[in-house]
Parts: structure tokens; sequence; C-alpha cells
């Protein structure tokens, strides 16, 4: 026993705050962040398509909010707290917070692999037949891939967690 | 299936998974003892969230866990621990007495 209160001591040193907050707050961390990337294509396909100075200033106005919105989303769940779990070395946690986080990276890792798969055939098909080749929807799938990579785990465990119990 | 049975027990599962809630005494352990569950859970080396989940049942311990819980409170494991309901220790110590309308 005293072994493994040591253990969790020590990984405690760096510390893992326990502030989650309440779960309403935490999904709209999680929308601020998937919303952005919707918001940032749009933007770039305005960008792309529509002539004349109303058009340009509407894409860097959505621009710019869709990068605020991600800011928002990054910083408030890439924090070092069990919402951000998977991007945290696992002697931080306990048993429970272990198997909530790899279960999190079991659900991830398949979804982040069928976007990958998805802009691999994309781009294969591209190579066959040049007339569908569209290198805007190239970037924006491998952006989504990387998206969903480094914070499609925590956003599981960010959307599904309970609110904490209260302390007693 | 037993082996995989096994392996869920012996890594701490919830109790949806397991397919099966395992009962415990724990907040009354606690509570006889003055601890709070922040208290409790440093003494365990686990998070006082899990504390709270083990005591509603929405989290099976791993065989580890429940035997270093026991441990703790000098309890055999199976006063801690059950597949079924605890009776109420009232009901327990003092029997019939304690029943509605005796």
């Amino acid at each position: 026993m005293e072994e493994m209160r040591t253990r969790y001591e020590t990984a405690r040193q760096g510390p893992v705050s326990d502030r989650i907050g309440p779960r309403r707050r935490r999904r709209r961390s999680v929308v601020a962040l998937y919303g952005s990337y919707f918001v940032i294509c749009a933007s770039s396909a305005i960008a792309a398509t529509a002539p004349g100075k109303p058009a340009q200033l509407a894409a860097l106005a959505l621009l710019i909010a869709g990068v605020a919105s991600a800011a928002y989303g990054v910083v408030t769940l890439m924090g070092r707290t069990f919402a951000n779990a998977p991007n945290i070395r696992e002697d931080a946690f306990d048993e429970r917070q272990l198997a909530r986080r790899n279960a999190a990276l079991s659900r991830a890792y398949p979804i982040v692999g069928m976007c990958t798969a998805v802009g691999l055939v994309y781009t294969l098909f591209g190579d066959i037949w040049p007339a569908i080749r569209n290198f805007t929807v190239i970037e924006a799938l491998f952006w989504a891939s990387f998206l969903l990579a480094i914070s499609l785990p925590s956003s599981i465990i960010a959307w599904t967690e309970p609110d904490p119990l209260p302390e007693s | 299936m037993l082996y995989k049975y096994n392996i869920h027990m012996a890594r701490g599962t919830t109790a949806a998974d397991s397919g099966g809630k395992i009962y415990n005494r724990l907040a009354v352990l606690r509570a006889e003892r003055g601890l709070s569950r922040h208290e409790l859970a440093e003494a365990l080396g686990i998070n006082y969230q899990t504390v709270g989940y083990l005591e509603r049942g929405e989290y099976n311990p791993s065989l580890e866990l429940a035997f270093r819980i026991a441990e703790y409170v000098g309890l055999p494991i199976d006063a801690v621990f059950s597949r079924t309901p605890f009776r109420p220790m009232s009901a327990e110590l003092y029997g019939s007495r304690t029943e509605v309308g005796s």
C-alpha cells in the first residue's frame, strides 16, 4: 500500500487539477473548438470564391471569429485537468480515471483513422480523376484529421464526464 | 468468457461494463471514522471523485483496490463489498426488532 500511495503522490507532484468545471461549460468548449473549424472553412471558401470587398471582409470576420473560438476551446480544454487526461502522463491518474481515459482513446482513434482514410481516398481518386481534385478540400481534410488527432480523446472526456461530485 | 470477466474484475470497471453492480459499505464506514472523501482518497492513493463513484456503486473497484480498502478499514473484504445489497447494519445487529411495525 505504501508503494501505491508513493506512486500517486509522486505523480501528483506535477499536480493535475480536480477543477474540471461543470459539464455544460466543457461542452461549450468542445462546440467552440469544433465549430471554429467549420467557421474557418467557411471563411476560406468565401475568400476563395466570392469576389468583392464585402465578401472579403466577411471572410476576414469569420476567420477572426473562428480563431477566437478555437483559442477559447483550446485554452479551456487543454489544461492540466482530468478533462485533458489523454494528453497527460498516465501515472497522474488512479485506476478509474485511467479506465475512462483509455475508453476515450479507444473511441477516438477509429474516428481519427476514418477521417484520415477519407482524405487519403480522396487524394487517390484525385490522382486517378484529376477533375475532382481540389486542394482546398484536401487541405480541409488534413486539418480535420490533425484537429481530431490532437483533441478528440480529450473532447470525449470533456463531453461525457459527469459534473464533479461535491466534496464531503 | 470467464477469462474476459476476470480481466474486467482485475482492472476495475464501471458497473454497466461488468454487467453487475458491486455493493459496498464505504459511505457508512467513512462516516463511522469521520473521514471526508478527500481524506479517504488520500489514504488510499486515489482521486476523491473515485471515492464518490465507489460509494454510489457507479464504479467497481479492481481486486487490488478492494483489498486495499478492506485493509485500510480493518475489515474482511466481504464485510466491505458484496455482489448482493447489504442489509442495514441495524437490521444485522438487532434483527427483527428493527422491522417496521415490530
